[in-house]
């Protein structure tokens, strides 16, 4: 009997070796995290040369669906200029991309090039050895066609050397876009489309009375938590909530905004307009695709989304007759414009790519005026290239999108961009449940106390974020809850380098 | 004399047996390295993970001890899923069990003709993928689906069925019963063919009617098979996942949020905040040991039910 547990302790550790192994995962004690100091090793990378006879593979792997035909496209005229280069090319959606590449890349099988997965931050990245900087590989002119603002210290950058590329430059993604056939159905003049919050809430209620259960006021994508909280934070910003882009926590007065009175007010709207029955009764259990096709098979007046549909419509929908507007403000006017930060870290060279040269030069082209163009043309894309934008951009309805960013948004503050140490914060804080995309699937169900699990929310992102900068701080890095608040910010302005430096 | 060649004897025997037991161990090697590869390790490795605070996406972790396992316990989303991971296998498990045992019954015993087409008809959404099944499923229970077209029909206002937490559990069961409905039938004809033919003859020259041939004769005789049935039916309905995923994806606001829902949203996504794997892990380990334990209540009920009606 003492030999059979003898052996099942021993198979239980070795099991759990082999575990620790075989996820190369470093385990270390409460105690050692916190007074460690990260040792990073410093490696001076050699700068590699590929013979141009060498046969090369190129392995890509992101989500970018929405552009992979011009992508395809590209690719194989990279390869009739490159004969010695093979690009094998996958996409895969956002989740499924994370779990993917974390997974290769722990087996040491990554993708040449790829993007930073959603919720990882750079400097993380970096520190797990998943990149290599591109700084030797790529010319400066080329580094210096990007729109000012695009490569960030912390955010595409480190130490001044540039780990990754932006995919596009930044620009709101929750503007109301609306369906002209059935606001012309329903008797809603164009001229006359709702500007304020009670407005809105109006017209909504009469499309959908006017529908009869053929058409309704306004479809939202429930089953995307993620595009519902984008919609409240830009609802609370306009009441002048400070909330900022989906995964930032700002805080006023040392407090984040979780439960302002603004979010609150934002709440009470979107329920408001859920109990008048003017939401699509699909809402909630919909992807942000599946509702952008059933806007466009005239099931809806309004629907909340980015410029990315701009193109899809043009391609699926062409019959669809549709405009953009901003959201409608409060009802005592805008005290706040609709947040985004500057453009985000996507593509960069895998640290284990054996012939980053070959990468670079793939980069080169990729942000070249000739694939860029393309992109614009199709509608509902912005390159990090200014020129390109300005030559290119001819769709009317992506034009007014890019007038009304332009009018109704401004940049908010990134804490990263202001102390990089800041990234450490993000990739300590744990999720908490429920996310406030959570709560408003649970307004959208009418199955939530939203005031109550509002002020949960915040209390648990508080304490969190408290302890996740303390943790930070104990860790060695320079961060304190100051690096999350800026006085000088005022919603209705961009926020400018000079804004950071004068904090 | 005779003790010494009894001793011979027992010695042989020993041998032989031992012989056998070697042997027996070789023959299972490939399937206890294919357990310990697929099965035995992940479980470890869970085990040992559920002690980490680890996002499961960086290279270091932190060895946390039972704290992941303390705060389960505290945590009323966890506890809603297993909830409702239970309301849907006491709402299903009656369903499967009862429906599939009267097709099986029905097609075995009463319709003879055609039985054939109609038991590949029953089993055809056992062999469609899951995810698929649960997406149109989606459309057709949607607020503007054919469910409602027909409310329509006779003047019923239209129900949010996926969209109201009173109605999505329901419209799930009803989904998940359709869908397994044909792999538990095919259960149930395995037994109801191990019941002899002379059985049914001497019945129906005993003059009992169909009603009584099946409560009396059949049914007494496929209750063992039927006990382990209802075991492999509570513990699948347990791990119910990928109908709920792609169905309502735990919504809305968690009214159907089950146990693997919550584990796979607590180790993959969050929208703010790093997904956290070592907490995740931490749920699965305890839901395991919850499906173990009713295994083992399950199994020594059956085994208590069996020796009754062996006495």
């Amino acid at each position: 009997m003492r030999k059979t547990k003898k052996a099942a302790a021993l198979l239980l550790a070795f099991v759990m070796g082999l575990s620790v192994a075989g996820c190369g995962v470093n385990v270390s004690s409460k105690e050692d995290s916190k007074t460690e100091e990260t040792a990073k090793e410093e490696t001076a990378n050699e700068v590699v040369e590929t013979g141009k006879d060498e046969k090369v593979t190129l392995k890509i792997v992101d989500w970018s669906d929405s552009t992979k035909v011009r992508r395809e496209a590209f690719h194989q005229k990279f390869m009739e200029e490159n004969p010695n280069v093979t690009i094998e090319y996958t996409v895969l959606t956002a989740d499924q991309f994370t779990e993917t590449v974390v997974s290769a890349i722990k087996a040491g099988n990554a993708p040449d090039l790829f993007p930073l997965p959603g919720g990882v931050k750079l400097s993380t990245a970096v520190e797990e050895n998943w990149y290599q900087p591109m700084n030797s590989y790529v010319t400066d002119d080329f580094l210096a066609s990007f729109s000012e603002g695009s490569l960030n210290e912390g955010i595409t950058t480190l130490n001044g050397e540039v780990y990754t590329l932006p995919e596009a430059a930044n620009i709101i993604n929750t503007l109301m876009f609306y369906n002209k056939g059935v606001l012309e159905q329903a008797g809603i003049s164009e001229d006359k489309l709702p500007k304020t919050w009670s407005e809105f809430k109006e017209v909504c209620e009469k499309i959908t009375k006017a529908g009869n259960g053929q058409y309704f006021g306004i479809i939202d994508s429930g089953a995307q938590v993620n595009r519902l909280e984008l919609f409240v934070r830009s609802l609370a910003s306009l009441a002048g909530g400070k909330t900022s882009d989906i995964s930032q926590i700002m805080l006023v007065d040392g407090k984040n905004t979780m439960n302002s009175e603004a979010m609150v007010k934002a709440m009470d709207f979107y329920n408001g307009l859920v109990k008048d029955g003017s939401f699509h009764p699909n809402s909630s259990t919909l992807k942000a695709p599946e509702a952008r096709a059933l806007f466009a098979q005239n099931q809806a007046a309004f629907i909340v989304q980015g410029a990315w549909c701009i193109s899809t419509w043009r391609n699926e929908n062409p019959d669809l007759d549709f405009g953009v507007m901003a959201l409608p403000t409060p009802d005592d006017g805008a005290k706040g414009k609709l947040p985004y930060v500057g453009a985000q870290a996507w593509m960069g060279i895998s640290a284990d790519c054996e012939h980053p040269d070959v990468a670079a030069k793939y980069l080169m082209a990729l942000y070249s005026e000739d694939y860029q163009s393309g992109l614009v043309e199709d509608g509902g894309f912005v390159s990090v290239i200014d020129a390109v934008n300005a030559e290119y951009m001819t769709d009317e309805v992506m034009l007014d999108y890019y007038k009304l960013n332009k009018e109704a948004a401004a940049l908010a503050p990134d804490p990263i961009v202001a102390n990089p140490d800041t990234a450490k914060v993000y990739a300590e804080v744990q999720a908490i449940t429920p996310s406030l995309g959570q709560i408003v699937q649970g307004v959208l169900a009418q199955s939530v106390d939203y005031k109550a699990e509002i002020a949960t929310l915040s209390d648990k992102t508080q304490a969190e974020w408290e302890r996740a900068v303390k943790a930070v701080a104990d860790g060695g890095a320079a961060v304190s809850l100051d690096d999350f608040e800026f006085d000088n910010w005022d919603a209705m302005k961009n926020y400018t380098a000079e804004m950071y430096e004068a904090r | 004399m005779k003790a010494k060649a009894s001793g011979t004897t027992s010695v042989l025997k020993r041998q032989r047996l031992r012989k056998i037991n070697i042997w027996c161990w070789v023959f299972m090697i490939p399937a206890v390295l294919l357990y310990v590869l697929f099965l035995g390790y992940p479980i470890l490795s869970s085990v040992f993970y559920s002690t980490l605070d680890w996002s499961g996406m960086t290279s270091n972790a932190v060895f946390a001890g039972l704290d992941n396992f303390r705060e389960l316990f505290g945590d009323k989303y966890f506890f809603n899923a297993v909830g409702n991971s239970f309301k849907y296998m006491v709402i299903c498990v009656p369903f499967l069990l009862t429906i599939s045992l009267a097709l099986a019954y029905l097609f075995n015993s009463i319709i003879k003709k055609g039985a054939a087409v109609f038991r590949t008809v029953f089993f055809m959404p056992v062999v469609t993928t899951t995810s698929i099944v649960g997406i149109i499923m989606m459309f057709i229970f949607g607020g503007t689906g054919s469910v409602n077209q027909m409310l329509g029909l006779f003047g019923m206002k239209p129900v949010n069925w996926l969209g109201s937490g009173d109605y999505a559990m329901i419209v799930v069961v009803i989904v998940g019963v359709w869908k397994d409905v044909g792999t538990y039938m095919i259960y149930w004809l395995a037994a109801l063919q191990s019941v002899s033919q002379d059985l049914y003859e001497a019945a129906m020259i005993d003059g009992a009617n169909r009603w009584q041939t099946f409560s009396k004769i059949v049914l007494p005789i496929i209750m063992p098979i039927g006990g382990t049935i209802a075991i492999l039916c509570i513990i699948s309905s347990l791990k119910v996942f990928d109908l709920i995923q792609t169905m309502t994806n735990g919504g809305p606001f968690f009214a159907t949020d089950v146990a693997a829902t919550f584990v796979y949203r607590t180790a993959y996504s969050s929208a703010t905040g790093t997904p956290r794997l070592g907490y995740a892990s931490s749920a699965a380990v305890t839901f395991g040991a919850i499906i173990v334990a009713m295994g083992i209540i399950g199994n020594t009920i059956k085994g208590i039910l069996s020796k009754r009606r062996t006495v």
